[in-house]
């Protein structure tokens, strides 16, 4: 359970106060609670009080102030609000039927169709969810990038569950629809690039990076993706050029954790171009050159730990090459690795995340697989 | 300075109304152009036809986007009552507007009127008159941004920052003009410490309480700081003030925004809160940095500096798009590689101030542990200096941190902030800190500050203050940030003009 429901229960609890909840915002409900005084058969303004108390965490006092709104005007209109609380609190059955009934009445409430697809992506009906997240584009001209996103994701994943109708082509077409209505989207290229590497199909990953805004490749990072995917096509002149335009961009940054994040990767990517041209001691030392610029990252590796550069030189000095390929310098993966100045500089699991799909496409090639 | 709305400022407004209207309709050796405030007028050259229109004194005028070669000038109504003007003028001559500047407005959202002006020359200085006046008013000017990277002519690029200024016209302002005096306060500043002017206002949301509707913002944003706003860009962030009820409309059959206290919504069309109808904030890069595609946050550079805005209460409302911002946020910051990186959202990661940062969370200061839990490590892995919040209504400036994202009680000075044989160093004097931290040689580290008290001042939690903060103080004020080339100095200013903290950064 995550910290954050914990600290939702404990706010359920009976020792939940509003000062705990929130000190401070009570400004809105010592009004509300004076408007109410004025008007106490006003049902709006109930239901604008639940909200409040909804957002400091005072879910009880919501429900009643939702109940007592129900008693002053039509049933039907407390059914958003209500659902809006219930789905906060994590009870998607029972705020579902209350949506159902509320966008019936009121078919182009784009809020409620946006919170009726939220509670049925998070109650895993995640057909149901795509359909409502459709309805809601169509409803409000302009989301959110993250709900088209959200939209983009389910559609992947039933995809990927091998669902009648969806698939990763449809995926990439409906993101490519919303980068053309908005001009210019960068969250949606840029998922539209992991969809076409999760497919290992480097050209039109390619193509999507050169299309992203101007202002990506200011990021060291957009160039090492670049090489990486003009290494899967074996493009290797063009792999070494965008190295080097990352390496020139990383040099004038100050030293920071991403930057030697970046380094590294780049130190790994530098010393693949390195290797062998047969294709059995190229596969071979792809492997010896991942295990060891990411170790954690390998199969069969230690206890996901941060490593201090000793690590690197001690492994590198103790690699030895395997009898098909002995060539290989032993330092070559090495070779150009700026050694970190302090311990912040420590290698961290975490780095590996951004490689995997490449290293796993390039692995991929090598052994023949599609 | 007299309040925004007294009489005495409005027969000031008019009269300056009038001598610009004498001046464009007259020609340019009419003797009352030279009552125009704001400086001799010298004749424009004849071989130059300028505008001839009339000028408009708008019921708010402000400035957006305010960029190296562009720039948006937007207004709305028009206080002497008449017809609101279309159509603006600009060029670099105060007082020879050419005819062929003349633009004319686009109708925006909730009946605003904006000009976006492009191709403009960084680092220069600009004059408009509203309404197509050949003459420009004294107080209608800005300075371009320098070009990327470059620091301005000046050396120095001068934020002002207000948090939770919203007071003024609510029922908040029990004393009566705290925003304004506020204002007061950073303007004998400015007047006594070289009167260099101010390149931007950064706002921390909050700035229009108690609903952020849009007559909140005229009382608590135009009519306050007319002058300021007509000659600097402001950028703000979104407050939970101004997020009506939660965000959501609850009216069953459209989608009008509903202040959580009551009053009057914005009507349609695209927006349902009236912080997005009001600004015209980039979403695609036009100021440079990412594009976001939403008003909600956004980037932008300003010669050395880069800004990034962030919303704070995103992650409250869906897990999904608060995900998107992130990985915005880090690709945002990794394309960047200015001198300087200053980032703003509303709910600060550490306070003792009027909200406590360890508090039960759950609800309105669940932000508050997600932008700890999930963003401070993303700001200090990616060469953020410095971090502007509001909404406690404090000042609380920290060390300079790194890796603490727990409650106070886990706070290290020996562990998590930059020291000297485990006491965290103060920023101040020969304890300045640099940018690249000695102790760790990377740069890795930020100074979060809560500049919440712009327009009230208010109460403390349990063990005020923080352990993690330099300094502390529950009184009204604003902070100023100077970037220079090689340092970044911030103050806090209280109402009188006085410095009552700052710090310094060095490159």
């Amino acid at each position: 359970m995550g910290l954050r429901w914990t600290r939702l229960l404990v706010c359920l609890g009976l020792f939940c106060t509003a000062a705990q909840a929130g000190i401070g915002l009570p400004e809105r409900l010592v009004l509300l609670g004076e408007r109410i005084a004025a008007a106490p058969a006003d049902q709006g303004l109930y239901l604008r009080r639940a909200l409040v108390y909804s957002d400091t965490g005072e879910f009880k006092l919501a429900l009643a102030d939702v109940d007592t709104a129900a008693q002053f005007g039509e049933v039907a209109n407390t059914y958003f609000v209500r659902a809006i609380i219930l789905y906060r609190l994590g009870q998607f059955a029972q705020a579902l039927p209350l949506l159902n009934q509320f966008i019936k009445a009121n078919p182009g409430h784009a809020e409620a169709t946006m919170y009726r697809a939220r509670v049925q992506r998070d109650a895993g009906q995640h057909e149901a969810a795509l359909a409502d997240y459709r309805r809601y584009f169509s409803l409000q001209a302009r989301a959110e990038p993250g709900d088209y996103l959200t939209a983009a994701r389910l559609m992947v994943e039933l995809a990927g569950q091998g669902r009648k109708g969806y698939s990763r082509h449809a995926a990439l077409a409906f993101l490519d629809a919303r980068i053309q209505q908005l001009g210019n989207a960068p969250q949606l290229q840029r998922y539209a690039i992991e969809i076409e590497q999760q497919g290992c199909r480097s050209s039109e990953a390619v193509a999507r990076l050169e299309q992203l805004h101007a202002n990506a490749r200011r990021a060291p990072q957009w160039h090492l993706h670049m090489a990486e995917q003009q290494l899967l096509l074996a493009r290797t002149e063009a792999a070494s050029a965008s190295l080097a335009d990352a390496k020139r961009l990383l040099d004038a940054r100050r030293p920071s954790a991403d930057r030697a994040q970046l380094l590294h990767r780049h130190d790994f990517l530098a010393a693949l171009l390195t290797l062998p041209t047969t294709a059995k001691g190229r596969s071979q030392r792809t492997a010896q050159l991942y295990q060891r610029f990411y170790p954690v990252a390998a199969p069969g590796s230690p206890a996901r730990s941060k490593m201090r550069w000793s690590d690197f030189e001690q492994a590198d000095a103790t690699h030895t090459d395997g009898p098909e390929d002995p060539a290989p310098d032993p330092h070559t993966a090495l070779a150009g690795f700026e050694q970190p100045q302090s311990a912040a500089s420590r290698y961290d699991a975490a780095w590996a995340a951004p490689i995997e799909p490449f290293y796993r496409c390039l692995r991929n090639r090598q052994s023949g697989s599609p | 300075m007299r309040s925004p709305g007294s009489p005495q400022r409005r027969s000031f407004a008019a009269l300056i109304v009038m001598a610009s209207l004498l001046t464009a309709c007259g020609n340019s050796s009419n003797p009352t152009a030279a009552m125009t405030p704001g400086g001799p007028v010298t004749p424009p050259p004849s071989n130059v036809a300028k505008c001839a229109g009339g000028e408009v004194d708008p019921q708010r005028l402000f400035l957006q986007q305010v960029g190296a070669d562009r720039a948006i000038i937007k207004w709305r109504g028009n206080k002497a009552g008449g017809a609101e003007a279309m159509s603006l003028c600009f060029g670099t001559d105060r007082t020879a507007l050419p005819l062929a500047s003349q633009k004319t407005a686009t109708v925006t959202q909730t009946d605003h009127r904006e000009v976006l002006l492009t191709g403009l020359t960084p680092d220069t200085l600009y004059f408009y008159s509203i309404g197509g006046a050949g003459s420009a008013l004294a107080t209608r000017s800005f300075r371009t941004a320098p070009a990327l990277g470059a620091a301005p002519s000046d050396g120095n690029v001068r934020l002002w920052v207000l948090g939770d200024s919203g007071t003024a016209g609510s029922s908040l302002d029990a004393t009566g003009g705290m925003a304004a005096s506020v204002r007061d306060g950073y303007l004998k500043w400015v007047a006594n410490n070289g009167r260099e002017p101010t390149d931007m206002v950064l706002m921390l949301g909050d700035a229009a309480y108690l609903d952020g509707t849009d007559a909140q913002f005229q009382s608590a944003v135009f009519d306050t700081y007319p002058e300021i706003l007509s000659a600097a860009a402001m950028w703000p962030t979104i407050g939970n003030h101004e997020m009506g009820s939660s965000g959501v409309s609850i009216a069953p059959a459209t989608a009008l925004y509903l202040p959580g206290t009551g009053g009057l919504g914005d009507a349609l069309p695209d927006s349902p809160m009236p912080y997005l109808n009001i600004h015209t904030l980039p979403t695609l890069g036009e100021n440079g940095g990412e594009p976001s595609n939403t008003e909600q946050y956004y980037a932008f550079d300003y010669g050395n500096v880069h800004v990034v805005s962030l919303d704070s209460q995103v992650a409250i409302r869906d897990a999904g798009n608060n995900e998107t911002m992130k990985q915005w946020l880090i690709n945002d910051l990794s394309a960047n590689n200015s001198d300087w990186t200053v980032v703003i959202f509303h709910h600060p990661p550490y306070t003792k101030g009027s909200h406590d940062s360890d508090s039960t969370a759950g609800g309105v200061d669940q932000p508050i542990f997600d932008i700890r839990e999930q963003y401070t490590e993303i700001f200090e892995d990616h060469g953020v200096d410095v971090v502007y919040s509001g909404h406690s209504h404090s000042y609380e400036r920290s060390f300079y941190l790194k890796g603490h994202t727990g409650l106070e009680a886990t706070f290290d000075p020996a562990v998590h902030a930059e020291n000297s044989a485990g006491v965290p160093l103060t920023g101040r004097g020969t304890q300045a800190y640099r940018q690249i931290s000695p102790n760790s040689g990377a740069d890795d580290k930020v100074v979060y500050t809560v500049a919440g008290s712009s327009g009230q001042a208010t109460t403390t939690a349990e063990s005020y203050p923080h352990d993690a903060m330099a300094h502390s103080e529950i009184l009204l004020g604003s902070v100023v940030i100077d970037a220079s080339k090689t340092k970044l100095t911030a103050t806090f200013v209280n109402v009188d003009g006085e410095v009552l903290d700052d710090f310094v950064i060095q490159r």
